[in-house]
């Protein structure tokens, strides 16, 4: 009972649902980069393993498993700040921040959203529209080239690296980890992982119109 | 010095509000901002209106009942202030100033300034107390407590519960505040047998008053007229975790 009513009438409960699967998503943020990274390698290197992932027997119970998550996640996040909305039916004249806001903390919902947006596109272009048996890195490289598509990818990832800014810090408070020897390390790592995914996805396009177009 | 007001005016619970603009003249600027609004009220009750009604009492600080939000900044500009210790020479003359009451859904107004804060009351009567008889004074020795718990003890005792951190937050939650009221008694020795219960039970309370989820934005802390720490939202969140593990309910 005590459980049911943690994960899904409780306030703290409900936000360490989102952090867990938070941090969860971001492991497979780092698995997901280190894998697109082939793309800098060439057709062959980045195919050949597109083709191995598309092979690999877990990869269905994998891919259910990840959208349980993402889920989870969304459904959560959005929980929450719709209850959060609701808890200041009247809104205040003046909005000043005190000094506690950060510019990751103040737009989570919003970069929570444009990412979710991101997703339903990115699975979309890369994954149903994706002809089976082709070049998956021409497709991608192709998809660079149209540059609304890469002007909305590279905002997106602005938008996911401001949402990790906040995430990873917030997530070790949420699940009680604040500690004058650990919060300052915490806030380093977490502010170098979100600058890290965000370049090292924004990096995919400008690799491809510049370098990859000409392989 | 000579000031502009916007102040919400508000008829009691069920009535609209709206702000309305008062000139506060000739105020100086030693006085205190509840000062300066009791210098406003006692020329509207000369003028024949209803004067301004707002939460105070001891004036120095230490009750929490005072409250108000001045240009976007509970208990005003200041940091480890309330609004009662808040002075006029932090502001300049021909100043405009915006004066809201707390603003959250467990907070209703009851009138122009004054807000419901009995949420508060019902969530400490929920767990925020200790069910022992204390008797007379032990010996000092038979219930050591290491300085380090006793020192973090006292500063999230701090707290006089005034509400700051729910008007500032951008979620109206009050985890600063039950993060306080829970981290002085799980500190403590006294506060152990009580040490589970009391934090299920507080945190169901808050839920069910209507105050949101934190999203660790940290305006509370920087808003606390005591400066209570975030890491006190830290260990309620742990002992809520740990509580929910191992209880038997
Ligand atoms: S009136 Fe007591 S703290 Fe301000």
């Amino acid at each position: 009972m005590r459980l049911i009513k943690y994960a899904v009438g409780s306030s703290i409960g409900r936000k360490q649902v989102v952090a867990l699967t938070g941090l969860l998503l971001v492991g497979f943020l780092a698995s997901h980069l280190s894998g697109n990274l082939l793309i800098l390698f060439g057709p062959e290197a980045f195919d050949s393993y597109a083709e191995f992932l598309a092979a690999h027997p877990l990869l269905i119970p994998a891919e259910i498993g990840l959208a349980a998550v993402f889920i989870t996640h969304i459904v959560w996040g959005l929980w929450v700040s719709f209850q959060n909305r609701a808890a200041r039916p009247d809104r205040y004249e003046v909005n000043e921040n005190e000094g506690g806001r950060t510019p990751g903390s103040a737009t989570m919902k919003y970069t929570g959203v444009m990412t979710l947006i991101y997703l339903l596109i990115h699975i979309y272009t890369m994954k149903i529209q994706h002809v089976a048996g082709t070049s998956l890195w021409n497709h991608a490289v192709n998809w660079f080239e149209i540059a609304p598509y890469t002007l909305f990818y590279l905002f997106a990832m602005v938008g996911l690296g401001l949402h990790l800014s906040h995430g990873l810090k917030s997530a070790a408070q949420t699940f009680g980890i604040n500690h004058p020897r650990y919060t300052p390390v915490i806030e380093i790592v977490g502010f170098v992982l979100a600058v890290g995914f965000g370049v090292g996805f924004g990096i995919l396009p400008i690799w491809s119109l510049t370098v990859g177009s000409q392989l | 010095m000579n000031l502009t007001l916007r102040v919400w005016r508000q008829k009691d619970a069920s009535s609209e509000g709206q702000f309305e603009t008062y000139e506060a003249q000739d105020i100086s600027p030693d006085q205190s901002f509840l000062e300066m609004l009791d210098a406003v009220n006692e020329d509207l009750i000369v003028a024949g209106k209803a004067p301004i009604a707002f939460d105070h009492d001891c004036r120095e600080g230490i009750c929490g009942t005072c409250s108000l939000v001045i240009d976007g900044r509970a208990h005003g500009p200041d940091s480890g202030k309330t609004t009662c210790s808040l002075h006029m020479r932090r502001f300049s003359d021909g100043d405009n100033i915006v004066i809201e009451p707390f603003r959250a859904k467990a907070f209703p107004v009851v009138r122009d300034l004054v807000t419901d804060r009995s949420s508060f009351d019902r969530i400490i009567q929920s767990g925020g107390y200790i069910s022992v008889k204390t008797g007379s004074a032990v010996e000092a020795n038979a219930m050591p407590v290491p300085k380090e718990n006793s020192d973090l003890a006292m500063d999230a005792a701090a707290c006089i519960g005034c509400g700051a951190c729910v008007a500032a937050c951008p979620n109206a939650s009050a985890m600063l505040f039950i993060g306080a009221k829970v981290s002085q008694m799980a500190l403590l020795p006294q506060g152990q047998p009580e040490r589970e219960q009391r934090v299920l039970k507080m945190v169901d309370t808050h839920d069910a008053e209507g105050f949101g989820n934190c999203t660790n934005e940290y305006e509370c802390m920087k808003a606390c007229p005591k400066e209570i720490d975030v890491a006190n939202i830290a260990r309620l969140n742990r002992e809520y975790l740990k509580a929910t593990i191992t209880t038997r309910d």
